[in-house]
C-alpha cells in the first residue's frame, strides 16, 4: 500500500473511532443543529400534506448502488423511510420514484417497513416505482407522477444531474414546493437556480439527523465537521510548504 | 423476523469490510474474496435491474387496469417496451432495427428533454431575482442570487464568441478562465470534499448497522 | 372548726380569718374604731376615706344566700350586725354620743340598683316607718351601743322617730362637726325647708320627712322615706330610727332624714308615720307623693367609701368609679333621668351650702349618679300615685337649683327610642330623689371628663356599691343585665322574627347582628387595561381561525407565456444559422490543451489498438459528438485498431451511431476496423475489474462472439497493451472513475479525455496533475480542433456547424437574463417602495388590486 491509501486507511479508521466514540457519548445528549430552512420547510410540509390529504413525492435519483453514488441514494432512502413514519397515518402514502433498480427495492422495502412499525395494512408495492433507466427517462418517467398524483410537495434527495431541472419546473408550475439536494454539483448549480429549498454541499447527508436525531447521526455530522476541519488544516500546510518550496 | 435484520445486518457489515479493507490491505486472498464480492454486486445490480423493469411494468399495468388519467401512456409504454425486449433478445442488439429504433426514438427524446433545459434554465435566470409572487413559492432576493446571476453571464459571454463581433479579449481570456478554473474549480473541490466526508461517513453508519436501508429496523418497530 | 361564709363571695373561709381568702373581703365586722381612729369630720374638710369594704363584715345568715340574686327578695337583716359595716367616722360619731355607729350608711349616690319602692298606702309616719333591714340595725344597735352623735341624734328629734333610736344619734350630731349643722339648723329655722340638692346618702335607719316624691322618683325611694323616722336628720348619716327629734335638726335635713325613709321602707307603710310637723314642706310634700309601696331592700352590705363634706365627696367618688359611660341601659336611664331632671323636678329651693358646692365639681359624668335619684319625664310606672306635683321647695334648694343647675342638663344622645317601656325605664330609678338632690350638679368630675363633656351627652353610669345594688328592684337588676338599648339592639328587637319582643337576649359576641348576608358579584371585575388586553387577545385568537385570502394565480400565465417566448426566440435563433448555414462567429480560439490532444494523436502509429470507452447520456449525445467527432476524425486519420467499451447501457448503442454517422467516411465496419465490447457493468467496480484483466471482464463482444479473438483485439491482454485510452464522458464522476480506477493500470499509455463542458471543472484538475495527457472540451474544444485540423477535414464539421448556432443562442439566453434580471430588480425595487410607504402610512402594500405579500 502506497502512502496515499495508508492515509485513507487511516482517514477511515479515524472516523470510525470517531463516530463510536461520540455516538456512545452523547446518546443520552440533545443534539443542536444549525438551522436549515429546507428541512424545517419540510416538516411543515409533511404536516400539511397529512391535513389536507395530498401525498409527497420522494425522488431518490438515478445513482446505483454500486457506483459512488450510493451514499446519495441512500440518504435518500433514509429520508424516505423518515417521511414514510410521519405520514403513516396519512390517507395517500408517499411515492417514491428511482432511476436505478436496486434504488427501486430499497425503496419498496422501507415503505413496507414504515407501514410494519405503524402497524398498518396499507402498502402498495406500486408506491416504489422505477421510471426509467437513463437518466433523462428517469425524470421523464417521474413528471407524472408530481403532475397527477395529488403531489403536494417533492422530496428530491440522491444522486440528480441536469435533468433534475426537469422535475424542478414541473413541480413550480404544479404549485407545488421542492426541497433538492444532489451530491452532482451541476445538479446542485440548477436546484439553487429552480428549487425553493436547495441542500448545497454535503446537507443532503445530514437529513436523517435533522429529521430524527439519533446517536449516530449526530455523532456523523460532528465526525463530519472534524475531518473538514482537519483537512482545511492539510490543505494550508501543504500549500505553505509548497510555497516554501519543501514540497 | 428479528433474525433475518440480524443475517442481513451482519451480511452487509462483513461484506462492507472486506470490501473496504480489501481496498486499502493488498492480501491475495482478500484481493481474491473482495473481487469475488464486487462480482456478486455486479451481478446482482443487474438482477436488480430486471426487477426495476418489472416494476415499471407493474406499476403502468396498474394504472393502465385502474384506469388512470395517463393510462394510454402507460400502454405505449409497456407495448414499446416490449417491442423492444422481444425484438433486442431475437435480433440481438446490433441490428439496425434496433439501432433504427433507438435513434429514431430514445436519442431524439432524451435530445429533447435535454434541450429544453436550455428554456427551462434561462426561465429560472430570469426568475431567480423576482419577487414572491411572481417567483411561486420562493423569493431568493439577496446578494447571493445576485453573485450568482452574474457569475452566470460571464461564463456565457466568456465561452462563446458574441455574434458578429468575436470572442471579447478580456472577458474570454481573463475573467471566464479565472471563474472557472480557479473559483469555480475551487469551490467545486470543497463541496466534492465534503459530498466524499458524507459519504465516508454514511458509509460508516452502515457498517455499524446503524443505518438499515435494507430491511425493517428493529429500533423502529419494524419486525 | 367554725366556717365562715364570706358576705361577697359567699365562700366558706375559717372561723378564725379576719378575711376572706378568696376575694379578701372581711369576714368579720371592725370593731368601732376610737375618735383617734377616726378623727372627726369638721365642716369644709375632706372626709377622710374609709374602706367600705370594713363594713363588709356582716355574715349572712346561715342557710341563707350571702348575696342577692335579681328577682329575689331580699332577705331581712338584723340591721345590728350591719353596725360593722358602718364607716368609721360614723362609728365615731356614735362613739362620741355614747353610741354605737350606725351600722349601715346609705350611699348617697347611685339609685339604680334600689329597687322599687312600693307604694305607700299612706303617709308614712315616722313613727311607724318600717325601717330596711340594713337601716333597722341603726336603731337597734343605736339603742345598743348609745352611740348617736348630736347631730345626728337632733336630726332624729326632729322627725318623728321611733322612740330611743333619736336619742342614739344625737350624740352624734352633737359632734364637733355639728357646729356647722347648727348653724344650718339656725339658718334653716327661718327658711322653709327645702330639699337639698345633693343626694343624701341613706342613713339606716333614717326616716326621712313624709312628703311625697317628685315625679319619677324610684318607688323604694319615698318609702325609703316613709320607712324611717319621719325626723330630720342629716343626708345618709342617721337611721331614722335614730333620729333624734327634730327640733335640732335643720327643717331639710329632716325632711331629707324623712325622705329616704320612705324608699328604704320595704313593706308598705300603712298609715306611715304622720310627717312631723316640723319638717319642710317640700319633705312633707316628698312623703306625701311617696305612696307607692315599698319593699324591703335587700339586705346587702354595701360598703361605705366615702365621708362628708360629703355629699360632693360621695358624689366625686360614685362618678369616679365611672369615668366612662358604659353602653348600658342604666346610664341612659341615668341619662334620661337626666334629662327629665331639669323637667320633672319641680324646682327647690336647696341650702346654701349645697348651692355654693362648685358646679364644676360635677361633671356631666357624674350627673348619671345625680340622675340616678332624678325620675324620667315620664311618670315612673311604680309611683302611680306620686303624680301630685311638689308643691313648694324650700328656698335654699330652689336657690342652689336656680344657682347651680343649669335650665337645661345637657344630656347625652338620648336613645331614638326607649326600648324599655316606660315602666321599666322607671324601674332604672327606684328611688325617688328630693328636688334639691336632683338640681345638685356634679361637682367633680369635669377635671376627669374629657374636654367635649359638654358636647359628649353620653354620661358615664355610677358603679353602684354592692349594698346599693342590694337595694334596687329586681327590674332595676334585670334592666342592667339586659343589652344596652343601641340601635343594633334595637334593629334586632324591631327586626328579625323576634321583633317587637323586648328582653331578647342579644346576639352572642362574634355572631353579629341578624343580617342578609352580603352578596358578591359574580361579574368579573375588569380594569380598562385588562378589558383592553382581553379585546386584543380577542380578536388575535379569531384571527387565527378565519381564513387568509389566497393571492391570485397570476403568475403562472405570466410563467407560461415567458416560457413560449423564451422557446420560440431559441428555437428562431439556433434553428436559422443551422438551416442557412449563415456563419456571424468569426475567429477561433485555440485552447491550451489541444495541441497536446493533437500531438498525442499524431503520435500513434498505424494500426496501434486503442480503447474507445463511450460513457455519455444520449441527451448528451449533441454536444459531444460534436465535440468528439474532429478528435476521433483525426485518430481514424491513423488507422488504429478501436476497441469501444461503455459503463452505460445505452453506450454501445451510441458508440455505433457515433461510427455510423461521424466517421462513415472511414469505413470502419464493426469486427473489422473495431470491436464494440458492449456494456461494462459494475460501474467503478467494473472500470476496475476490466482494468485489471480486460479479457475476463470484457470476454464478449456486443454481437456475441469472443472478442479478445477477433483482429482488432490480437494481442491485446491487459489494458496497458493498448496504445491509447480516449474517453468520452459527459459526467465528471464517470470521468474520474476511468482516471481513478484505470489510471493506475496504464502505465505510459496516454488518456485522453473529451468531455462536456459542464465535466471540465473536475476534469481539468486531473490534466493539470498530467493523469490525463489530452483533454477536449465541449463543443469549443471540438470547434478548435476542428479548425486546426482544417487542412484533414473536408467541408464543414458538425462542431463548425453548431458553433455559429450556439454562439447566437448563448448570447440570446444572456440577452433575455440580463432583461429579466433587470425587469426584476426594478419590480423588486418598487415593491420595496410600496412597502415601506404602506408601513409608514400604517396600511398593506397593495398592487393591482391585490394585496402584496410577502413583498
Amino acid at each position: 500500500m502506497n502512502w496515499v491509501g495508508l492515509a485513507g486507511f487511516g482517514l477511515v479508521i479515524l472516523s470510525a473511532i470517531l463516530m463510536a466514540g461520540l455516538a456512545f457519548l452523547r446518546r443520552n445528549s440533545t443534539p443542536v443543529f444549525r438551522e436549515i430552512t429546507a428541512f424545517a420547510r419540510l416538516r411543515k410540509a409533511i404536516g400539511l400534506s397529512v391535513e389536507e390529504g395530498s401525498r409527497l413525492h420522494i425522488s431518490l435519483g438515478r445513482g446505483g448502488l454500486t457506483t459512488p453514488q450510493s451514499a446519495a441514494e441512500l440518504a435518500g432512502v433514509e429520508v424516505l423511510r423518515r417521511i414514510a413514519e410521519l405520514t403513516s397515518a396519512s390517507d395517500r402514502p408517499p411515492v417514491a420514484t428511482s432511476g436505478d433498480g436496486a434504488v427501486t427495492i430499497l425503496s419498496q422495502d422501507a415503505l413496507l417497513a414504515s407501514e410494519q412499525a405503524a402497524f398498518s395494512t396499507g402498502y402498495d408495492p406500486a408506491a416504489a416505482r422505477l421510471t426509467g433507466l437513463t437518466p433523462f427517462s428517469y425524470a421523464a418517467g417521474a413528471l407524472p407522477v408530481i403532475q397527477d398524483e395529488n403531489v403536494s410537495a417533492n422530496v428530491l434527495i440522491g444522486s440528480f444531474g441536469v435533468e433534475v431541472a426537469l422535475l424542478t419546473d414541473t413541480a413550480e408550475r404544479g404549485n407545488t414546493s421542492t426541497m433538492a439536494g444532489s451530491d452532482n454539483l451541476s445538479a446542485q448549480a440548477i436546484l439553487y437556480a429552480s428549487a425553493q429549498d436547495p441542500l448545497i454541499g454535503e446537507e443532503l447527508y445530514a437529513a436523517g439527523a435533522y429529521l430524527k436525531a439519533r446517536p449516530f447521526h449526530t455523532a456523523s455530522l460532528v465526525v463530519q465537521d472534524i475531518l473538514r476541519w482537519l483537512i482545511v488544516i492539510v490543505i494550508l500546510v501543504s500549500a505553505i510548504l509548497k510555497l516554501a518550496g519543501v514540497l | 423476523m428479528k433474525l433475518k435484520g440480524l443475517f442481513s445486518t451482519a451480511i452487509a457489515i462483513t461484506t462492507g469490510l472486506i470490501v473496504l479493507v480489501g481496498y486499502f490491505v493488498i492480501l491475495p486472498p482478500l484481493l481474491d474474496l473482495r473481487i469475488a464480492i464486487l462480482n456478486w454486486f455486479i451481478i446482482l445490480a443487474a438482477v436488480a435491474l430486471f426487477v426495476g423493469l418489472f416494476n415499471l411494468l407493474s406499476v403502468h399495468a396498474n394504472k393502465l387496469r385502474n384506469k388512470e388519467k395517463g393510462g394510454i401512456y402507460s400502454l405505449i409504454l409497456i407495448l414499446s417496451l416490449l417491442v423492444t425486449l422481444i425484438l433486442g433478445l431475437w435480433l440481438g442488439p446490433d441490428q439496425p432495427v434496433m439501432a433504427s429504433i433507438f435513434n429514431a426514438v430514445q436519442l431524439p427524446a432524451e435530445a429533447s428533454l435535454m434541450a429544453l433545459l436550455a428554456v427551462t434554465l434561462t426561465y429560472a435566470c430570469i426568475r431567480l431575482l423576482r419577487p414572491a409572487q411572481y417567483a411561486g413559492l420562493r423569493s431568493r432576493t439577496n446578494l447571493i442570487s445576485a453573485i450568482f446571476l452574474v457569475t452566470a453571464l460571464l461564463i456565457l459571454l466568456g465561452t462563446a464568441p458574441l455574434p458578429f463581433v468575436g470572442y471579447v479579449p478580456i472577458l474570454s481570456d481573463l475573467i471566464r478562465p479565472f471563474i472557472a478554473q480557479v473559483l469555480a474549480a475551487a469551490g467545486a473541490r470543497g463541496i466534492l470534499i465534503g459530498v466524499a466526508l458524507g459519504s465516508l461517513t454514511t458509509g460508516l453508519r452502515i457498517l455499524f448497522g446503524a443505518d438499515r436501508p435494507y430491511g425493517s429496523d428493529p429500533s423502529r418497530g419494524g419486525k | 372548726m367554725a366556717e365562715l361564709r364570706c358576705p361577697m363571695c359567699g365562700k366558706p373561709n375559717s372561723d378564725e380569718l379576719e378575711k376572706c381568702a378568696s376575694c379578701g373581703a372581711r369576714l368579720k365586722p371592725l370593731v368601732a374604731s376610737s375618735p383617734e381612729d377616726h378623727p372627726p369630720i369638721h365642716p369644709g374638710e375632706e372626709p377622710v376615706k374609709g374602706k367600705t369594704t370594713e363594713f363588709e363584715r356582716i355574715p349572712p345568715v346561715s342557710g341563707e344566700k350571702e348575696t342577692i340574686q335579681p328577682g329575689e327578695e331580699p332577705t331581712k337583716k338584723d340591721t345590728a350586725e350591719l353596725e360593722s359595716a358602718l364607716p368609721s367616722w360614723l362609728r365615731d360619731l356614735r362613739g362620741q354620743e355614747g353610741q354605737p355607729p350606725p351600722a349601715e350608711t346609705a350611699k348617697p349616690v347611685a339609685d339604680e340598683g334600689l329597687p322599687p319602692a312600693s307604694e305607700p298606702e299612706s303617709s308614712p309616719q315616722l313613727s311607724d316607718v318600717k325601717l330596711p333591714d340594713w337601716l333597722a340595725g341603726l336603731d337597734s344597735g343605736a339603742e345598743e351601743e348609745g352611740e348617736i352623735p348630736e347631730w345626728l341624734a337632733s336630726i332624729r328629734d326632729q322627725s318623728p322617730i321611733q322612740p330611743g333610736t333619736p336619742a342614739e344619734e344625737e350624740p352624734f350630731l352633737q359632734s364637733e362637726e355639728t357646729d356647722w349643722l347648727g348653724r344650718l339648723r339656725q339658718e334653716e329655722e327661718g327658711k322653709p325647708a327645702q330639699p337639698a340638692g345633693g343626694v343624701p346618702p341613706f342613713s339606716p335607719g333614717s326616716k326621712p320627712a313624709a312628703a311625697p316624691p317628685p315625679e319619677g322618683l324610684p318607688a323604694w325611694f319615698p318609702d325609703l322615706k316613709g320607712e324611717s323616722a319621719p325626723a330630720k336628720r342629716e343626708p345618709g348619716l342617721l337611721p331614722p330610727d335614730e333620729t333624734k327629734p327634730s327640733e335640732e335638726l335643720p327643717g331639710w335635713l329632716a325632711d331629707i332624714h324623712a325622705e329616704p325613709d320612705k324608699g328604704l321602707a320595704a313593706a308598705p307603710a300603712e298609715g306611715g308615720p304622720e310627717p312631723v310637723e316640723e319638717l319642710p314642706e317640700w319633705l312633707e310634700k316628698l312623703q306625701a307623693e311617696s305612696k307607692t309601696p315599698t319593699r324591703e331592700l335587700p339586705n346587702v352590705e354595701v360598703p361605705f367609701e366615702e365621708s362628708p363634706d360629703w355629699l360632693a365627696k360621695l358624689q366625686a367618688s360614685a362618678f369616679t368609679e365611672e369615668k366612662t359611660p358604659a353602653p348600658s341601659i342604666a346610664p341612659e336611664a341615668e341619662v334620661s333621668t337626666e334629662k327629665a331632671a331639669p323637667e320633672s323636678m319641680p324646682p327647690a329651693e336647696t341650702p346654701d351650702w349645697l348651692g355654693k358646692l362648685p358646679a364644676s365639681a360635677h361633671t356631666e359624668q357624674e350627673r348619671p349618679a345625680v340622675s340616678a335619684f332624678i325620675p324620667e319625664t315620664p311618670t315612673p310606672s311604680f309611683i302611680p300615685e306620686t303624680e301630685a306635683p311638689v308643691k313648694a321647695i324650700p328656698d335654699w334648694l330652689a336657690e342652689f337649683e336656680e344657682g347651680a343647675i343649669p335650665a337645661e342638663v345637657p344630656t347625652p344622645a338620648a336613645p331614638e327610642k326607649t326600648a324599655l317601656p316606660a315602666g321599666e325605664s322607671e324601674s332604672n330609678l327606684p328611688m325617688e330623689t328630693p328636688d334639691w338632690l336632683s338640681m345638685l350638679k356634679p361637682e367633680r368630675g369635669e377635671e376627669k371628663a374629657p374636654g367635649g363633656a359638654a358636647e359628649k351627652p353620653e354620661i358615664a353610669p355610677a358603679e353602684l356599691p354592692t349594698w346599693v345594688q342590694a337595694m334596687r328592684p329586681v327590674e332595676a337588676v334585670v334592666d342592667e343585665s339586659e343589652v344596652p338599648q343601641e340601635e343594633e339592639k334595637e334593629e334586632t328587637t324591631a327586626r328579625g322574627p323576634l321583633a317587637g319582643l323586648s328582653g331578647v337576649l342579644p346576639i352572642g359576641p362574634g355572631l353579629g347582628a341578624l343580617r342578609k348576608p352580603q352578596t358578591y358579584s359574580t361579574k368579573l371585575q375588569m380594569t380598562e387595561g385588562q378589558q383592553r388586553h382581553a379585546a386584543s387577545l380577542e380578536r388575535l385568537v379569531a384571527s387565527e381561525s378565519e381564513p387568509r385570502p389566497l393571492s391570485g394565480q397570476v403568475r403562472l400565465r405570466s410563467a407560461r407565456l415567458l416560457r413560449w417566448v423564451i422557446a420560440f426566440a431559441l428555437i428562431l435563433v439556433v434553428g436559422l444559422p443551422v438551416v442557412t448555414g449563415i456563419h456571424t462567429v468569426p475567429g477561433a480560439v485555440y485552447p491550451s490543451e489541444l495541441s497536446a490532444t493533437r500531438d498525442l494523436i499524431n503520435g500513434l502509429g498505424a494500426n496501434s489498438p486503442v480503447l474507445l470507452v463511450f460513457d455519455y447520456e444520449p441527451a448528451l449525445s449533441g454536444e459531444l459528438e460534436a465535440a468528439a467527432a474532429p478528435v476521433i476524425d483525426h485518430l481514424l486519420f491513423k488507422g488504429p485498431r478501436l476497441a469501444i467499451l461503455s459503463t452505460s447501457p445505452t453506450g454501445p448503442i451510441l458508440a455505433e451511431h457515433f461510427m455510423k454517422t461521424t466517421q462513415a467516411s472511414h469505413g470502419y465496419q464493426s469486427g473489422q476496423g473495431y470491436v464494440n465490447l458492449g456494456y461494462l457493468a459494475g460501474g467503478p467496480a467494473g472500470v476496475l475489474g476490466f482494468a485489471e484483466d480486460p479479457p475476463a471482464t470484457a470476454a464478449y463482444t456486443i454481437e456475441g462472439a469472443p472478442a479478445w479473438q477477433t483482429l482488432p483485439l490480437q494481442g491485446i491482454q491487459k489494458l496497458s497493451d493498448f496504445a491509447a485510452v480516449i474517453i468520452l464522458t459527459d459526467n465528471a464522476d464517470t470521468g474520474r472513475i476511468w482516471i481513478e480506477q484505470a489510471g493506475p493500470y496504464l502505465s505510459t499509455s496516454p488518456m485522453i479525455m473529451v468531455i462536456s463542458a459542464q465535466a471540465e471543472p473536475m476534469i481539468r484538475p486531473y490534466y493539470d496533475s498530467q493523469q490525463v495527457k489530452g483533454l477536449v472540451t465541449g463543443l469549443a474544444g471540438g470547434k478548435a480542433y476542428e479548425q486546426a485540423n482544417d487542412q484533414a477535414f473536408q467541408g464543414v464539421g458538425l462542431a463548425r456547424r453548431y458553433w455559429d448556432a450556439f454562439s447566437v443562442g448563448l448570447f440570446l439566453a444572456v440577452m433575455m437574463i440580463l432583461v429579466g434580471g433587470s425587469w426584476s430588480a426594478i419590480a423588486i425595487w418598487g415593491a420595496r417602495r410600496r412597502t415601506v410607504r404602506a408601513a409608514s402610512n400604517g396600511g398593506t402594500p397593495v398592487r393591482d388590486g391585490k394585496q402584496v405579500e410577502g413583498a
